[in-house]
């Protein structure tokens, strides 16, 4: 059974006297350790999937199943704990926390984990050995979001789930960034799901899913991905 | 700009809470400030009508000597003055059927001025009619139509002394419980009446009362009413110099003229006691005089008398001894007719023998010659009886005339007897006559002569009565003379007459009720600030949000040409709209609210009508003023820090504010040991100032205005025990009447020996005045036993305890009174006793003290002041530890003897009425409360608003992290808790100066409040702001649950 599977996922937001439907009957599956990567048009449902799988949204109906266990019937207290232990995430703006170092925006994560990783080790194992006591104002954009990446990791978490990672960043930054994700990815084991606009990154995932008008449109399984490095676009 | 304005309004309904809590705050403040500003005025206003309803005094004018027919009209004749009464007044002890009270009885004269309210029955308008205030006849029990006994002074100008009540009365003269001092009983005014003029009897008014033209119109507390007055004042004082010189001289010269006149008067009464003694003496005379001739007369008439009875006694003898000769002869010559008599019966005898012996002759010649029928025989017989018969009749012829002079004799016997019985009858007729006449004149000489003898007695009581009634006329005279004397060296001690001229400020209950509410007015200058203060920065960390919230509008208005004014338009009309409404609303409350609630306290103390609120305009839109400029400033202020940038910053998001160490971190010890979360909280704190600060200060202002509602009950009731049972060892009071010295002894010693009183004193206590640079009414107490005196009263030091004794030379006075004249130890001060005497003396020591002033002397210090010796007049009392009914049942043993006892006052009631009032005093306490809690809500509230908002995608990206909620609030909240415990602890701090800065305002003269706030006080503040903070806290839980995580997905505005 797959590690993640979405079925008949609805997700409906009701706007006042206005019903949005962001997920109709959305299936698809992905498996343990595979980098994933969601793509397609905005507003074609696949934040609102990724934030279904992250345990900050709930299903309108349908199951939603991780690790074998039915988090659409999960209680809000279990969501907590499953994001807690679970989820890591990295947002596209980095939401760090403005008022903590490097280290303590990563510690904030570490300190509510059964399990986490060193927060030193993590950080310098995303290039930011000298940036540790730094504010996050004081670093790059790229910086900021290796920060975010390390809280996020630092968790160790089952699941990565990155929002549009590179969304605010430069192409070379951007580049890093995606790599740093794809080697935690490949050498840690993690399922790692990556959600972006942009389809020329597909080549990097083990699996591509395609959104289109709020659901899965396409699986596509990469037999062989191709390193981030010889992506161009 | 019209779009604009829809805007504005829509964003009033989308950020509903924000734009309450600046309602809110604008509410609070303008509530508040316009409220308590507005009591002052309020208050003053209630009294101004009060006054002017009743028509009350402007000016009053006392004499010392009272104001006659001269005085009145020059009086009258001063300009612009609207009315004048005349009247009587006077201070009289009346007895009610427990205990005798101090009255101050005024004139009920129609009262064109002072009118006072009838609260029950009817005017005083007959003779021996009273009216009587409505507090002290419930107090008392006294009923319309009781009846009530004046004590009489000597010289009373009340010529009654029983008088019914015929009503209840509130007069605006007495709106304190202040009835003022006296010179009689306890020095201390009980109540007032007003007793019908026709019982008053004097020849001068006592009282003269003036309502000035146009101060009614003024308010009563105004500086124009005071300008006003003051020019009358300044104008009757030059009248009263005039007229006490003029009055002077009146009295001089009408003393004169009497002494001249009673002088002329003795004189007279000397000659008139002379003429009538020497008349008198006259009269004695001539009635010894003729007595004395009286006597003569009578002596010469007995004597005539004496010679008449015997002339006429001797010729009653002469007579008697004539007839007895008489009777002598007759008697012999009786003799002889009697022989005659007997001889002449003898012949009678022989006669009528012959004669028979004729018959038988002729019976014999019968005899013979019977048978014979011979004519000469016949013839013989009857020659021979003719014969017979002849000589027969011869015979008895012859006895005829012997038995005729037989009868003759016998005739003059009885004849001549009868002449001489007459004759001794006559006589003893004349003797008894003679008798009877000398019986009636010895008695008229008897009666002239006791007459004589009573005329006697009678001169001599009249010489006794002349010779007392010299004796008593000679005294008059001196006693005249002597009084004459005395009147003219009097004449040289007439003191000029004083007048006094005084205004409404001379009235206790006036000037006290102005000075509360100018300590009203000092509490409304500082507390709206602190509302004020904190509507300022709520206001301006709102909108500061609420404008970088909408960095990006503002920004795309800006790029479309948008002039700033017409963009700081929008918030400027949202927090205007806020501000005017919550003002509105804000006064509208505060107008009523505040006025009345602490009026109602004020009610406690002043009897008067219910406070009048109004409108004030002024205060209303000085407040709208200060809270406009305070919130729209705000507004206006965070508006230009964002405007001034240009539209492509503004659209641009805001830079967040960068992250920053903080100093605690240089101090490794103490952070190392800090955990994660305490290390952020740290940062959060010093991170975020405004609202470090605005917490801070919010919190701050709550726990203090608490503490200080805390701290004023405090204050003010731990007085009550200081001063009835740590200063006042004694239970009761007792105030004797005035008696005799050994009276007070055996009465001290009676009560002393009843069952239950474990200890007594006897002390003196007067009213009279202190003085240094300013005068104050102050108790005397004398005692002689300072040792004992100290277990009855404990004179210590109020830091130290360190006990005082009284000595000879140094008086010792409370600390208030210390206070309220900046006297200090080895001050020389003027002390008044209750004659009137002043002396100086020198302060040995300040005592502690809390309700009343006092000084405390031995009795020979007394005496060396005033050289009169300290009448003792109270008793003090300590019973064994008693229940209030036994304290009660002791109460009215002693008062039974009403002879002695002039009344009792007990500390446990004086103990009960205190906490009466400072059950009012929980009124305050519930609007700081109140008014600290709501400020508290308001701000906490608002900042965790704030807090969130600013936070939203940092506590959206946390709760994406995997933290429960109650680590996300624990995260938020953590930083709170520590700014509100810093606030608590701030606020304390600042509450315990708030609190004496309050009891500086409000103590009253009469009352020191022991400026203490209890540990459970701190407490108390700390706590329930605590619970205030914790309230918002439960709220900002839930808030916070709300925090959708999507937020944390969008991108930073």
């Amino acid at each position: 059974m797959a590690y993640i599977k979405f079925k008949d996922v609805v997700k409906e937001y009701t706007m006042g006297e206005v019903s949005i439907c962001a997920l109709k009957k959305t299936n698809f599956e992905i498996e343990k350790g595979e980098l994933a990567i969601i793509v397609g048009p905005s507003g074609a449902g696949k934040t609102t999937a990724l934030n279904i799988i992250g345990g900050m949204d709930t299903a309108t109906s349908g199951d939603v199943i991780v690790a074998g266990k039915n988090i659409s019937k999960f209680k809000p207290k279990e969501l907590i704990r499953y994001r807690r232990e679970d989820i890591g995430f990295v947002f596209q703006f980095y939401n760090l926390v403005q008022n903590l170092t490097a280290k303590e925006n990563v510690e904030l994560a570490t300190q509510i984990c059964k399990d986490p990783l060193d927060p030193e080790t993590v950080l310098v194992n995303v290039g930011l050995k000298e940036r540790l006591k730094n504010f996050p104002a004081q670093l790059s954009g790229g910086e900021q979001q290796r920060v975010a990446i390390a809280r996020a990791i630092a968790k160790n978490p089952k699941i990565l789930l990155c929002d549009e990672p590179t969304g605010a960043l430069d192409y070379i930054t951007g580049k890093q960034i995606l790599k740093l994700l794809q080697d935690t990815a490949r050498q840690q084991k993690m399922t790692v799901i990556i959600i972006t606009h942009n389809t020329s990154l597909t080549p990097m995932a083990d699996r591509v899913i395609r959104f289109k008008n709020g659901s899965a449109e396409s699986v596509e399984l990469n037999q062989n991905p191709t390193p981030i490095e010889r992506i161009e676009w | 700009m019209k779009a604009l304005h829809k805007d504005s309004f829509l964003q009033i309904k989308h950020t509903f809470k924000r734009f309450c809590s600046i309602l809110l705050m604008a509410l609070l403040g303008v509530g508040f400030f316009a409220g308590i500003k507005a009591t002052s005025p309020d208050m003053k206003q209630t009294l101004d009508t009060y006054f002017d309803d009743n028509n009350i005094y402007d000016i009053d004018i006392m004499s010392t000597l009272g104001f006659n027919q001269n005085d009145i009209e020059t009086i009258k004749s001063v300009d612009e003055i609207d009315n004048v009464l005349f009247t009587y007044s006077t201070d009289i002890e009346v007895e009610l059927k427990e205990k005798t009270v101090i009255a101050k009885a005024y004139a009920y004269m129609n009262q064109p001025i002072n009118q006072f309210n009838l609260i029950d029955g009817k005017m005083p308008t007959e003779e021996k009619q009273c009216v009587i205030e409505r507090n002290f006849a419930q107090r008392e029990g006294i009923q319309v139509g009781d009846y009530i006994t004046v004590k009489l002074e000597e010289n009373s100008i009340l010529k009654d002394n029983s008088f019914e009540i015929v009503g209840t009365i509130e007069s605006p003269l007495y709106i304190s419980t202040e009835r003022g001092s006296t010179k009689l009983g306890d020095g201390m005014i009980d109540c007032y009446l007003y007793i019908a003029e026709q019982s008053f009897d004097s020849d001068v008014y006592t009282q003269c009362y003036i309502t000035v033209d146009g101060a009614k119109e003024l308010n009563t507390f105004s500086n124009e009413y005071q300008d006003l007055i003051e020019g009358k004042i300044n104008l009757f004082e030059n009248v009263a110099d005039k007229r006490e010189e003029e009055r002077y001289q009146e009295i001089m010269d009408e003393a004169n003229r009497e002494i001249a006149e009673n002088e002329q008067k003795l004189n007279e009464a000397k000659q008139e006691a002379n003429e009538k003694i020497s008349e008198a003496q006259k009269e004695i005379e001539e009635g010894e005089s003729q007595i004395r001739s009286a006597e003569q007369t009578v002596y010469q008439n007995e004597k005539k008398a004496e010679n008449e009875f015997k002339l006429a006694e001797e010729k009653i003898l002469e007579a008697q001894n004539k007839l007895d000769e008489q009777a002598n002869l007759w008697n012999s010559s009786k003799q002889t007719i009697l022989i005659q008599i007997s001889e002449g019966e003898e012949g009678i005898n022989q006669l009528k023998e012959a004669i028979a012996k004729i018959g038988e002759t002729i019976n014999s010649i019968e005899e013979k010659y019977e048978g014979i029928t011979d004519e000469n025989l016949l013839e013989q017989k009857k020659q021979q009886i003719d014969e017979a018969n002849k000589q027969k009749q011869k015979l008895e012829e012859e006895q005829a005339r012997v038995q005729t002079q037989i009868e003759e004799a016998k005739k003059t016997i009885t004849q001549t007897e009868e002449q001489i019985a007459n004759g001794k009858n006559e006589i003893e007729k004349n003797k008894q006559e003679l008798q009877q006449t000398k019986n009636s004149t010895y008695n008229q000489i008897a009666q002239a002569k006791s007459t004589i003898a009573s005329n006697k007695n009678k001169i001599e009581e009249a010489k006794e009565t002349l010779n007392e009634e010299k004796e008593k006329a000679n005294k008059e005279i001196k006693d005249a003379e002597t009084k004459l004397a005395d009147a003219k060296k009097e004449l040289e001690k007439i003191e000029k007459p004083t007048w006094y001229v005084l205004d409404r400020t001379a009235n206790t209950g006036y000037s006290s009720y102005e000075q509360d509410t100018e300590r009203i007015s000092n509490i409304g200058k500082v507390f709206p600030i602190v509302f004020f203060i904190v509507a300022t920065l709520i206001s301006l960390t709102s909108m500061t949000r609420m404008v970088e919230e909408q960095r990006v509008q503002i920004g795309t208005l800006k790029a479309l040409g948008y002039s700033k004014i017409q963009i700081a338009g929008k918030y400027i009309l949202y927090s205007s709209v806020a501000t005017i409404l919550g003002a509105i609303v804000g006064m509208s409350i505060g107008f009523v609210l505040l006025p009345k609630t602490i009026f109602s306290m004020y009610e406690m103390l002043y009897t008067m009508p219910d406070i009048q609120t109004e409108f004030n305009w002024l205060y209303a839109i000085t407040g709208l003023v200060i809270a406009s400029f305070c919130i729209v400033g705000a507004t206006i202020y965070a508006c230009h820090r964002e405007l001034k940038n240009v539209p492509a910053t503004l659209m641009r998001p805001k830079a967040p504010k960068p992250g920053k160490r903080v100093f605690l971190e240089k101090i490794p010890l103490i952070w190392k040991h800090l955990n994660f979360t305490k290390k952020v909280t740290a940062r959060n704190i010093f991170r975020y100032k405004n609202r470090f600060l605005m917490t801070t200060i919010g919190i701050c202002g709550c726990t203090a205005m608490i503490l200080a509602g805390f701290g004023l009950r405090n204050s003010i009731s731990s007085i009550i025990p200081l001063q009835y049972e740590e200063i006042y060892q004694y239970q009761m009071m007792i105030s004797l009447k005035d008696i005799l010295e050994e009276e007070k002894i055996l009465k001290k010693e009676e009560i002393a020996s009843m069952d239950k009183v474990k200890d007594i004193l006897a002390a003196t206590m007067e009213s009279g005045q202190i003085e240094k640079n300013e005068e104050k009414d102050i108790q005397i107490l004398i005692s002689q036993d300072s040792p004992k005196l100290q277990e009855f009263i404990k004179l210590r030091n109020i830091k130290t305890h360190e006990n005082f004794t009284l000595d000879e030379e140094n008086v010792i006075i409370t600390e208030k009174i210390a206070r309220l004249l900046n006297i200090k130890v080895g001050d020389i001060i003027k002390l008044t006793n209750n004659e009137g005497k002043k002396a100086e003396v020198k302060v040995g020591a300040i005592t502690e003290n809390y309700i009343y002033h006092y000084v405390y002397m031995s009795n020979n210090l007394y005496e060396s002041l005033y050289s009169t010796r300290p009448e003792e007049n109270i008793l003090l009392i300590k019973t064994d530890n008693i229940s209030s009914q036994e304290e009660e049942t002791l109460a009215k043993k002693i008062l039974e003897d009403d002879e002695k006892i002039a009344g009792i006052s007990k500390n446990s009631d004086a103990m009960s009425i205190m906490d009466d009032t400072m059950k009012s005093l929980d009124s305050v306490v519930w609007i700081l409360i109140i008014s600290a809690g709501l400020l508290a809500l308001v701000v906490l509230y608002n900042l965790s608003n704030v807090n969130i908002s600013e936070r939203t995608r940092e506590l959206a990206t946390i709760k994406v992290l995997g933290f429960y909620d109650k680590e996300v609030y624990d995260y938020v909240t953590k930083e709170t808790i520590i700014l509100t415990i810093i606030g608590i602890f701030v606020g304390l701090l600042g509450g315990y100066f708030l609190n004496l800065f309050i009891l500086e305002t409000c103590e009253t003269d009469m009352i020191m409040f022991n400026k203490i706030v209890a540990p459970t006080s701190y407490i108390y503040a700390g706590v329930i702001t605590g619970v205030f903070a914790f309230i918002i806290n439960i709220m900002t839980y839930f808030q916070l649950k709300k925090i959708d995580m999507i937020e944390s997905l969008k991108s930073v505005e």
